[in-house]
Order: structure tokens, then C-alpha cells, then sequence
């Protein structure tokens, strides 16, 4: 047939975890049914299964896609349009390593923007990954997911070979999350001239949290704010790019600032520390504390340690905490954060400031980074605009008809 | 116990004075070393910072040896040595040998090739500083394997037939022990037997492990073949090259006057005897750079201060390596 792209996925060196191994290629229209019908079922398999609820990450994904949810993308999404929309064709998706969640969002944004994709797994043997996938398979199997099965595959190869270069040929766009060198590594290969990327790097994220307005609260709403804070950095151990790491006080005053105690009792009930994971959280720490002139504790609890810094300068993105390390640092005013944000800054999570004084903070000209303000608790939301990006935008191509 | 205190807080006071990353630790964790007044106080420091900084506490024009860790995984650990320091570590190796052997040098096999074989004795791997250390209690040294890293049974038994019936050592990485004594060594070319040899070996359990031998086995297997009675496991690292412990008749590592240990729980607070930790070691020995007190990457049971072996020190095993595989994140992908 005239125009038809195939892209053949068997080779040695690609394991197909499951899928098709060729994938044909068509513009499927955004939100189609059979790919809602999916990621509906997907989500309820997940929901149904109690054993399932330890993972908080897996389960944020299948409350993201339940049916009403995706629902009101699906009309926000033709609300607002008025030319035809399709996907873009076959995508690449290369997802971070050990964090299903990611690799579970980019199918399912691919999925919803009308496009056909191949996903690489980096660890298929990680606890997540392997129930996910192993979800996805059985549905795959569903006679009336037919086209999903046909039109989608999940991946394993090793990062040496030369799989990645070779698929960047073929595909029509690629959804790429990594680190500096990851990023820079697929930006030099050759892809079609019409292949559209999407670039989710490493970035940085802080929390700003008004003192006043928290001595303020009552126990039940310090608590509440608490869980929320915990929810956004110890569910993938403070790994997650939209984490904070570095919290500012506004009018932090002479009062004894209990939030840390709070969140120490907190994470001591909630969060299961090991030795593992103790000799990493360790291992980060001393690599900060070697490295910089700048620091010092203020806090060190049981599980926790905050460390102050005494002046804001362009090395703090580099300050980032692990399964129990903050950083903190009192300002007087927003101002300060103009100087200090910049294109590495992904999110920051906010208390007890009004919003619209954060929206001006982001509208100044020069802020010139920045992707999402949110209230704490929010901070590992992922959604079909994130990063900076609307996604669907990213992965549709319009079609204009007069 | 008091002036192995005084002597660690004079060392890491020298080393925070003189290693701009080492203060910056001390500092940023305020710590004043003059106040310490108990051992377990003494600040430690992660083992992997010597992957990621240079530490030195001398003048950089005063190191004359490197020495680098084989480094298995990734990065590999770089230590630089003063003439003071390298001294040093021959010192008390030596104190802590003799202590266990006698003052009086033995005869002694090493399960690995001549290190004359080098050519940049500058850059030392762990492997033949190990070999350098361990020699200071031999005489008489012969190399088991030859140049063509083949067994040299004829250099072996010309040996044997002038030392057999003394104390003979043979030293050699536990995993060597297996390859070449348990493996490859064919005893019906030995014409005199090891009745007398003393086997000491260390250099970590994974490869063994792997192929699920204990230490137990090791003895068992290694009894059974050669009729060999007494394999001293020792536990050492290179960031502390110069102080080791060893392994006493009930299978426990002593501690000694020269290097201590302390178990440490999940909330790196001491661990309670029996109960499995991280392991730290604190030694005297260092001197150019601030490796006095170490946390590593190893778990370790402390079994008590006292041990039914008659021999002083603290008892400790060591269990197995610590498991970082499990990173969450989005950082990067592999």
C-alpha cells in the first residue's frame, strides 16, 4: 500500500515484553474509544485489587485514568478545537529508569493523543513495573483490545546497543525523560524530519511555605499539610523531579518551628526506612556536605535531617535530598526567588501564600524557569500538561479544513 | 581505649585543618572535635567519598603513592599516601600480624603472580598492596603462579622440600583460595604435603557467595583436599589499608589496638548485639587523608566485647553487602 510505514520490532538485541512485534502505522484520532475503553480497564484492574494499594505510585496512576477523569480531558480537549486532530503515528517512549509510573503516564499519553507506542522498559524484573505489565498484558489478550494489542509494545533492551539510534529513525515522535547526558545522547540522533520530541529533563523543585500563616493552623490542618508534604517527597524517596528539596520560609520569626518534628513523627509511622536505602540517603548526604561551604544542620531527627542554608546562590540546585534530607532557608519576601529560579526549576509547591502572588511572581520577565505552582501536596500530580508542555499539543498534528 | 580516642580526635582535627572537604563535613555538621568524648561520637564519613573527591590532608607535593581500589562496581576509590602514612600502615600491620603469628618471619606462598611484574608502581591496585602489607610477616617468598599465570608446581615443590616441616603462610584473596587451591591445584603433583600451612585470606565473599560457599564450607572443602587446619579469614579495606581484623578459631573478626568497629542500625544509632547493621571502622593509621572513621558499605553483627576464644577485642562478623539496586526516581534511566 501507497504511504504505509511499518516498523519491525524483531531483532536480537529487543526483548518484547509484550505487544506486537511490527506495528503499522496510522493517525488514530485523540481520545478514540477503544484506547479510553483501555486505560479504563486498566485502571479499574488496578483499583480492584487491595494488594495492590502499597504502591502509591501505581495507584495515583489508575485514579489519574479512571473513567471520569479521562472523561473530562476527552471534552476539554474537542472544546477547544476547532481543526481535525491526529496522532502523530508511532512514538518512542524512553522512560527514567525504576519508576513505573513514568513509563505507565507516557503510555497512557500516547495512548490518549491518537498515537501508536513503543515503550522501553529499563528494569522489567522492578515490583511495579512487573505487576503493570503484567496487568497490560492480560488485557492485551481482551478480543476487544485487539487494535491496542496491534498498535502497542512494551520493550527491553540495553542501553548500548544500538536499538535506541535505530528506532529514532522510524518513529514520528519520541517521548524522552532522563537526565543531561540521556537527553543529550537522543538529541544527536538521526530522526525523521517530521519526528516531534518531547524532552522531560531533570529538573529542580522547592517549596515555599508562609511560617505565620502555618503557626496559625490548627493541629488537624498542620497534620493534613504534613501528610501532603510527605506525600510529595517520600512516596519515590524525594527522587521524583517535582519534589522539593529546598523549602523557603517567609516571615519565619523567633517561634519555634515545629513542621519538622511533625513530619519526623510522620515518616518514622509512614515510611519504611532500611539499611539499604539508609547507606544511598547517607551517600547523598556526605557527597552534599563534602562538596559545599554553605551549609549547616539545623535539624537532625530520627528519620530526618535539614540542613540551612546560609546563602542562596546558583550551586542549590544541586541540593537534593534523599529518602530524608531537606534543605531550608528563611527569606523575607518573594522577591529573593526572581534572582534564584531559573530554567532548571520544574515545580514549586506553595502554603499559605495567595495564589495570584505567585502567578505575578511567574509572570515577571525575569523568572525565566519554571513549569508548575502548586499547593504542597500536590507536587507528583502528573498530568496531560506537564513540565511545561501540553502534552496532547506535543504528540497531535492538526489538520485544518475550511 | 582513652588514647586511641585522643589519637582519632588529633587525626580528624589534622584532616578537617587540612582537607577543604572534609571541614566543610565537619562544619556543615557542627561538629566540634575537641568535645567528643565518647569513640562512637567520632563523626564517620560515607567509604564512597573516596570515589567521588580527592581527599588529601597533606601538601599535594608530598604524596608519593596512590593506591585504587579494584572497583567492581563503577567508580573506584583513590587513596593518597605521605611517606608518613605509607610507613605507617606497614607499622601496624605489622604490630597486628605479629600479634597473631609471632615475632619470628615464615616461610610464605602467595596465590598470585609476582607484583615485580608492574610496570607503574605509582598506581598500586588493592590486590598487590595487600600482597606488599602481608609480606612484612614472611620470608623466603615464593609466587605460586608464574608468569603465564600457570601453577608452578616445580618451583612449589623445590619449596615445600626446603620448608615443610615449619610454620609456613599462605596468603591469597579468599577468591583466589577457591580458584587455585580448591579448583586448579592438583594435589597428586605435590611431593611434600601443607600439613603446617596456615591459610590467611580476605578480599570480600561475593564470588563465593554467588556460588553459595560459606566460610564454613571453605574450611571444610579446603580440610578435606589439602588436610589444612588453620584458614584465618581478615577483614580489611583500602581506605584503611594498614589495619585489619582478624578471624579468631570461633570464626569471629577481633578488633585490636590499631582499629575498632561499631555496628550501626538503620538510623545509623548503634546496633544492638546480634542484631545485623551497617558496619563502621575507625583506625589510627591514617594520617594523609581523613579515613579514620568510615562507614561502609558492608553489614557486619557486632557478637560482644568479650569472646569464649580467650583473645582480646570486640567480636563481629561481617554478613554480605549492602543492596543498591532499589533507586526510585526519574533522575535518569540505565
Amino acid at each position: 500500500m501507497l504511504g504505509d510505514a511499518v516498523i519491525s520490532l524483531e531483532s536480537k538485541e529487543i526483548n518484547i515484553i509484550t505487544g506486537s512485534k511490527k506495528i503499522l502505522k496510522k493517525n488514530l484520532v485523540p481520545f478514540n474509544k477503544v484506547s479510553l475503553d483501555f486505560l479504563t480497564k486498566l485502571s479499574q484492574t488496578i483499583l480492584e485489587q487491595k494488594k495492590y494499594y502499597k504502591y502509591n505510585d501505581l495507584i495515583s496512576f489508575a485514579f489519574w485514568c479512571r473513567k471520569g477523569n479521562l472523561k473530562k480531558k476527552h471534552y476539554n480537549f474537542f472544546n477547544h478545537k476547532s481543526h481535525i486532530t491526529k496522532g502523530l503515528g508511532i512514538l518512542l517512549h524512553v522512560p527514567p529508569s525504576n519508576t513505573p509510573v513514568a513509563a505507565a503516564y507516557s503510555f497512557a499519553f500516547g495512548l490518549l493523543s491518537g498515537n501508536m507506542n513503543i515503550i522501553r522498559i529499563s528494569d522489567p524484573n522492578l515490583e511495579n513495573i512487573k505487576i503493570l505489565l503484567g496487568i497490560i498484558h492480560k488485557l492485551l489478550k481482551v478480543k476487544k483490545f485487539k487494535k491496542i494489542k496491534e498498535n502497542n509494545t512494551f520493550i527491553s533492551y540495553e542501553r548500548e546497543t544500538n536499538v535506541s539510534n535505530n528506532l529514532s529513525n522510524l518513529v514520528d515522535g519520541r517521548v524522552i525523560w532522563g537526565g543531561e547526558k540521556t537527553i543529550k545522547d537522543f538529541k544527536k540522533m538521526d530522526t525523521k524530519n517530521s519526528c516531534r520530541d518531547i524532552f522531560f529533563d531533570d529538573k529542580y523543585s522547592i517549596s515555599i511555605i508562609d511560617f505565620k500563616k502555618y503557626c496559625l493552623l490548627s493541629e488537624e490542618k498542620k497534620n493534613n499539610l504534613i501528610k501532603n508534604f510527605y506525600n510529595d517527597t517520600f512516596v519515590m524517596d524525594q527522587n521524583a523531579c517535582s519534589s522539593p528539596h529546598l523549602i523557603f520560609w517567609l516571615n519565619k520569626n523567633l517561634r519555634k518551628n515545629d513542621f519538622w518534628e511533625r513530619l519526623d513523627n510522620f515518616v518514622e509511622k509512614k515510611y519504611e526506612l532500611t539499611k539499604d536505602l539508609q547507606n544511598i540517603k547517607y551517600d547523598r548526604l556526605n557527597k552534599i556536605l563534602f562538596k559545599f561551604d554553605f551549609l549547616k544542620e539545623s535539624k537532625n531527627l530520627k528519620r530526618i535531617s535539614i540542613y540551612k542554608v546560609n546563602n542562596l546562590n546558583s550551586e542549590i540546585i544541586n541540593l537534593r535530598g534523599y529518602a530524608g534530607i531537606f534543605f531550608e532557608t528563611e527569606i523575607k519576601n518573594l522577591n529573593i526567588l526572581e534572582k534564584v529560579i531559573n530554567e532548571k526549576f520544574q515545580t514549586v509547591t506553595y502554603f499559605g501564600i495567595n495564589r495570584l502572588t505567585l502567578e505575578n511572581l511567574a509572570e515577571k520577565n525575569d523568572v525565566t524557569g519554571l513549569c508548575r505552582i502548586v499547593p504542597i501536596g500536590q507536587a507528583i500530580d502528573m498530568d496531560l500538561i506537564w513540565d511545561g508542555k501540553n502534552v496532547l499539543n506535543e504528540l497531535t498534528r492538526l489538520i485544518e479544513v475550511r | 581505649m582513652d588514647n586511641f580516642l585522643t589519637e582519632i580526635k588529633k587525626k580528624i582535627s589534622k584532616h578537617k585543618n587540612n582537607c577543604k572537604n572534609y571541614k566543610n563535613f565537619i562544619n556543615s555538621k557542627n561538629i566540634n572535635i575537641d568535645k567528643i568524648n565518647k569513640l562512637e561520637n567520632i563523626p564517620f564519613i560515607h567509604v564512597n567519598m573516596f570515589k567521588d573527591y580527592e581527599l588529601v590532608s597533606v601538601k599535594r607535593d608530598k604524596i608519593f603513592l596512590e593506591l585504587n581500589s579494584s572497583g567492581t562496581s563503577g567508580k573506584s576509590s583513590k587513596i593518597f599516601l605521605d611517606k608518613e602514612n605509607s610507613v605507617n600502615q606497614k607499622k601496624y600491620l605489622q604490630k597486628i600480624l605479629q600479634n597473631e603469628f609471632g615475632q619470628k618471619r615464615q616461610p610464605f606462598i602467595i596465590l598470585g603472580q609476582n607484583p615485580l611484574f608492574l610496570k607503574d608502581r605509582r598506581k598500586i591496585g588493592a590486590q598487590v598492596a595487600a600482597f606488599l602489607g602481608f609480606s612484612l610477616i614472611g620470608k623466603n617468598f615464593f609466587y605460586l603462579k608464574n608468569e603465564y599465570d600457570k601453577i608452578d608446581y616445580e618451583g612449589l615443590n623445590n619449596f615445600l622440600s626446603k620448608h615443610w616441616k615449619e610454620k609456613i603462610l599462605i596468603f591469597g584473596f579468599t577468591s583466589k583460595v577457591y580458584e587455585i587451591l580448591i579448583n586448579q591445584i592438583n594435589k597428586d603433583k605435590l611431593k611434600f604435603p601443607l600439613l603446617n600451612a596456615t591459610i590467611i585470606h580476605g578480599g570480600g565473599w561475593k564470588k563465593l557467595n554467588n556460588i553459595g560457599l560459606t566460610n564454613d564450607d571453605l574450611k571444610k572443602v579446603i580440610y578435606k583436599k589439602l588436610k589444612i587446619k588453620k584458614v584465618i579469614n581478615y577483614f580489611g579495606f583500602i581506605e584503611q589499608t594498614g589495619s585489619i581484623f582478624l578471624e579468631c578459631s570461633l570464626g569471629y573478626f577481633h578488633t585490636n589496638d590499631i582499629a575498632d568497629v561499631y555496628i550501626r542500625d538503620k538510623d545509623l544509632n548503634l546496633a544492638k548485639k546480634n542484631q545485623e547493621g551497617i558496619l563502621q571502622c575507625i583506625s589510627i593509621v591514617p594520617t594523609s587523608y581523613p579515613g579514620n572513621s568510615i562507614i561502609l558499605e558492608d553489614k557486619a553483627i557486632f557478637k560482644g566485647n568479650i569472646c569464649k576464644c580467650g583473645k582480646p577485642g570486640k567480636i563481629f562478623t561481617v554478613t554480605g553487602r549492602l543492596n543498591k539496586a532499589d533507586v526510585r526516581g526519574c533522575s535518569d534511566i540505565s
